[in-house]
């Protein structure tokens, strides 16, 4: 067992104590991973997140080498939470503490561990995958705008997200939801080792582009652009509990996934397109009629396997097209509207009932 | 009589289907050599996590993820446990969710035993097409789908509207120029569906597009493009041979076609190496020009799409009796093309299978109105079931100004069968003689004796004087010209002039290639577009 997953029980800083062992989550430094914890301390909940640096020190390991990425990458979310903080950013999860805890009966080397602290949520958005515990239409729509706007106020910091996946949308009771975890994210002018690769966030959850290898040169089209298509596909799976890329690539031929495509993204992108389409017809009919068009036009729009096509039709072939802001005043509106439509439906209801 | 069913000048043209039979065919992978390059592609972090814990923690969330990742990594199988569990045991997953896990079973062919999904009996094609380009206008391949059902209902118009929008969206895809150059064929527009080809820089490089290019080309009478380069890309023998069937089976063709018989058994073996089912087809076409067979016996149960090839090794073989359920196939293959109700009502109505001709050429003229070929059988079959008013309905239909020589004069044999059967042998005998001396004077001898032969046949059926005089004639013509062949008609009426009694039906065990495959089996010649047939565009 490596240190990181041996915090159960431990004191870290400001006496907060991991009190329960929660998941192994893969980083974005590829075969390196990290532990999460909850932890208290009084009546309050947090969350813990532990770097492993193990891999490191494993046999015929370069440790120099993954110990060079494993710092830059703790170092690299560390600074971007940093960034974040006292910037007024309501709906990104910040860390309110981090530090180092050395493991007993293990070597300085190996036995130390750096963590991260984060505000404990309720939950994340995964139940939406289960009709039986998933929100309503008006739940998600809020989760929806929330999360677009905690994806606005990072865009304005210069951070990509990258990895706005169901599991990083948190959800915090009556203050809404928040995007979490900056492991894999960017920030212009700040260059992070994991820039380099195509996908720097979860493959499963990728822009389509990205996993052809179709890389935009330009921070705004490949990183934004990214979080863009993340937003749509949070849309998707809010109310489906499906994510695009995924049904996306299930419905190309075997030949034209990216595993086994050797042409150019301009190529496979009619066949994606194709796909997209019929995307779009299985997701309509699974969102509430309520909110359909607005949700369905905004998957549409921000997941365009097109890059050229992606963000709002005002703001296409315009500096600003990679930009949110539109998105949050049209998800606030819709957002409001569906949560009116629902108490309109349930006076009816009521009135009936009478 | 009927009009000769099988091409005289049989060209690889793309065939026009959905996206989803032309993909399982093997027509839109990306352009693989044999050697493959290194790839990039790698098993993710993430993907290994989430198969830990599916197996650490099997539930629903756990297994969903678990399908997701799969199916982006490409390593389905690592999650046929997962989908199944969510199929069998998760009755509270999404909608999208169980049916994601379903068909993920059935694509890795795990899908056995598992409860039947209802289905929709409403689908209209047009309607559904329509529906999703509604949704997402940018998708150029449903455009081309809705072009496709619009040309199946016979609307052309709308098909072309439908065609200009998909290559305005995706002017250089292989699918949507394949198909656009096959529209542009049926509409006649032989320059415009050649440059379709020239102008697109995919073309240089893609076999799929030089094949087309190459077999467009000289339906188009112009000088193929990409011979040169499309034969370097076949010598130099590093592509999948999927790749290259076509464009070797086009490269045939040109050089058969160019006396080049040698170099095109070569080329047609590369072709067959794993061939679609039109490069199946095209070298059974090729099988009797050359005079050696082209294609392996297993190639007929083995490619899929075959079904054209099987319709016409069946014909060739003398089994009757598989041509027609080979047409049936064939229709579903390629749903816009009339050819397999050509050929289907064809043999139908020479082996007087009578109901199935009329109701393969029904389907065909719902299709094509008027199409030529198919009004002539359908005519021949009414007549000769007793309902010559009908056939004279159905033969006026058709305009046959524009229609190709051979055809007029087959259509003019038809009047002559009609009005026999309406009891006017003197306007038969005179419609007869005439499609005679136009089969003559375009040079068809073979099409001029049968034309006789049904002459003396009717001659004899109305009881006329002239009936032993006709059947001499007929005789003589047919005796000179076939080289000890038989003609159908002949052999009945040969029977009846000898017992002086109408033979039975069963007696009709001819040797039908020599009528089908007259055309195919003379030499072969250029016919310029002009002169092919109304739907020619299909393959000449």
């Amino acid at each position: 067992m490596t240190a990181a997953a041996r915090l159960q029980g431990m004191t870290l800083a400001d006496g907060w104590r991991a009190t329960k062992h929660l998941q192994r989550n893969p980083n974005g430094t590829g075969g390196t991973f990290s532990h999460s914890y909850e932890a208290s301390r009084g009546g309050e909940r947090a969350f813990v997140k532990a770097f492993d640096f193990s891999e490191a020190f494993e046999d015929e390991a370069d440790t120099i080498a993954i110990m060079g990425a494993l710092t830059a990458s703790y170092g690299h979310e560390k600074a971007v939470l940093e960034h974040c903080a006292g910037r007024g950013l309501s709906k990104v999860v910040i860390a309110i503490g981090h530090g180092h805890v050395d493991v007993p009966e293990m070597g300085l080397q190996e036995g130390r561990v750096y963590y991260l602290l984060f505000e404990m949520a309720d939950g994340d958005v995964r139940c939406q995958i289960d009709v039986s515990t998933s929100f309503d239409f008006v739940c998600s729509m809020r989760a929806l705008k929330d999360v677009a706007l905690g994806l606005w106020q990072i865009h304005k910091e210069m951070i990509a997200h990258q990895d706005a996946k169901p599991s990083n949308v948190l959800g915090y009771g009556e203050h809404g939801f928040k995007i979490a975890d900056f492991g894999r994210s960017s920030r212009k002018g700040h260059p992070v080792w994991h820039d380099d690769r195509n996908v720097a966030g979860d493959k499963t959850y990728a822009p389509p582009e990205l996993l052809y290898g179709h890389l935009h040169p330009d921070f705004a089209p490949r990183r934004m652009g990214c979080d863009l298509y993340m937003l749509g596909n949070l849309a998707a799976f809010l109310f489906s509990g499906r994510n695009v890329t995924a049904l996306l690539l299930e419905r190309l031929d075997r030949a034209q996934h990216p595993s086994a495509w050797t042409g150019t993204y301009e190529q496979v992108l009619p066949f994606l397109s194709a796909a997209f389409s019929e995307v779009l017809a299985d997701l309509q009919p699974q969102i509430d009629e309520a909110v359909r068009d607005d949700v369905v036009a905004l998957i549409r729009q921000l997941c365009a396997p097109d890059l050229a096509q992606r963000g709002h039709p005002r703001g296409r072939g315009r500096s600003d097209q990679y930009s949110l802001e539109r998105y949050v005043s049209v998800l606030q509106q819709a957002a409001q509207r569906a949560a009116l439509k629902a108490r309109l439906a349930r006076q009816s209801q009521r009135a009936a009932a009478a | 009589m009927i009009g000769q069913a099988w091409v005289k000048e049989r060209r690889l043209v793309p065939r026009w289907r959905s996206l989803r039979l032309t993909s399982k065919a093997g027509e839109m992978s990306s352009i693989r050599r044999i050697k493959p390059a290194l790839t990039t592609w790698s098993f993710s972090a993430d993907h290994t996590e989430r198969l830990t814990r599916w197996r650490n923690a099997p539930n629903l969330i756990s297994a969903a993820e678990l399908i997701e990742s799969a199916i982006v990594e490409g390593k389905e199988g690592t999650a046929a446990e997962a989908a199944r569990h969510i199929v069998l045991h998760e009755p509270t997953a999404a909608a999208l969710v169980r049916r994601q896990a379903r068909t993920l079973l059935q694509r890795i062919g795990h899908a056995a035993g598992l409860p039947e999904e209802p289905t929709r009996d409403d689908f209209h094609p047009i309607k559904f097409w329509r529906a999703r380009t509604r949704l997402h206008p940018h998708d150029a391949l449903a455009w081309v789908e809705l072009s496709l059902c619009h040309m199946i209902y016979g609307k052309t118009e709308h098909a072309e509207r439908d065609m200009k929008v998909a290559l305005a969206l995706a002017p250089d895809n292989r699918h949507v120029l394949r198909s656009a150059s096959r529209l542009f064929l049926h509409l006649k527009q032989f320059g415009r569906a050649h440059d379709l080809f020239v102008r697109s820089p995919a073309t240089r490089g893609d076999p799929w597009l030089m094949a087309a290019e190459i077999s467009i080309s000289s339906v188009a009478g112009r000088a193929p493009r990409f011979f040169k380069a499309g034969r370097a890309l076949v010598e130099d023998g590093g592509l999948i041979p999927r790749l290259t069937t076509e464009l070797a089976g086009a490269l045939a063709t040109q050089d058969l076609l160019d006396g080049g018989h040698k170099r095109s058994r070569k080329l047609f073996a590369v072709s067959m190496m794993d061939p679609t089912g039109n490069a199946l087809a095209q070298a059974e076409w090729a099988t009797p020009l050359v005079g050696s067979s082209l294609v392996p016996n297993d190639r007929f149960a083995s490619v899929c799409e075959a079904s054209e090839a099987r319709a016409f090794h069946a014909s060739a073989v003398e089994k009757y009796d598989e041509v027609v359920p080979a047409c049936e196939s064939w229709a579903a293959e390629e749903p816009y093309s009339i050819r397999p109700y050509e050929f289907g009502s064809a043999v139908a109505s020479l082996i007087g299978e009578n109901d199935t001709a009329l109701d393969l050429s029904e389907r065909g003229l719902k299709m094509r109105p008027g199409a030529p070929r198919l009004t002539n059988t359908r005519a021949f079959s009414l007549a000769s079931v007793g309902r010559p008013e009908d056939a004279a309905q159905v033969l006026a239909t058709t305009d046959w100004g524009r229609a190709d020589a051979m055809l007029r004069h087959v259509a003019e044999a038809n009047r002559g069968l009609i009005a026999f059967r309406m009891g006017r042998p003197d306007e038969g005998r005179a419609h007869y003689r005439e499609a005679e001396a136009g089969f003559l004077k375009i040079g068809d001898r073979g099409a001029a004796a049968s034309a006789k032969i049904y002459r003396a046949r009717e001659e004899r059926r109305a009881g006329q004087d002239a009936a032993p005089k006709a059947f001499e004639e007929a005789m003589t013509a047919w005796k000179k010209l076939a080289a000890g062949r038989s003609h159908p008609a002949l052999e009945l009426l040969t029977a009846e002039m000898k017992t002086d009694q109408p033979a039975e039906p069963e007696t009709r065990t001819w040797s039908l290639r020599a009528v089908i495959s007259h055309g195919a089996s003379t030499s072969p010649h250029r016919l310029p577009p002009e002169q092919q047939g109304e739907n020619d565009e299909d393959r000449s």
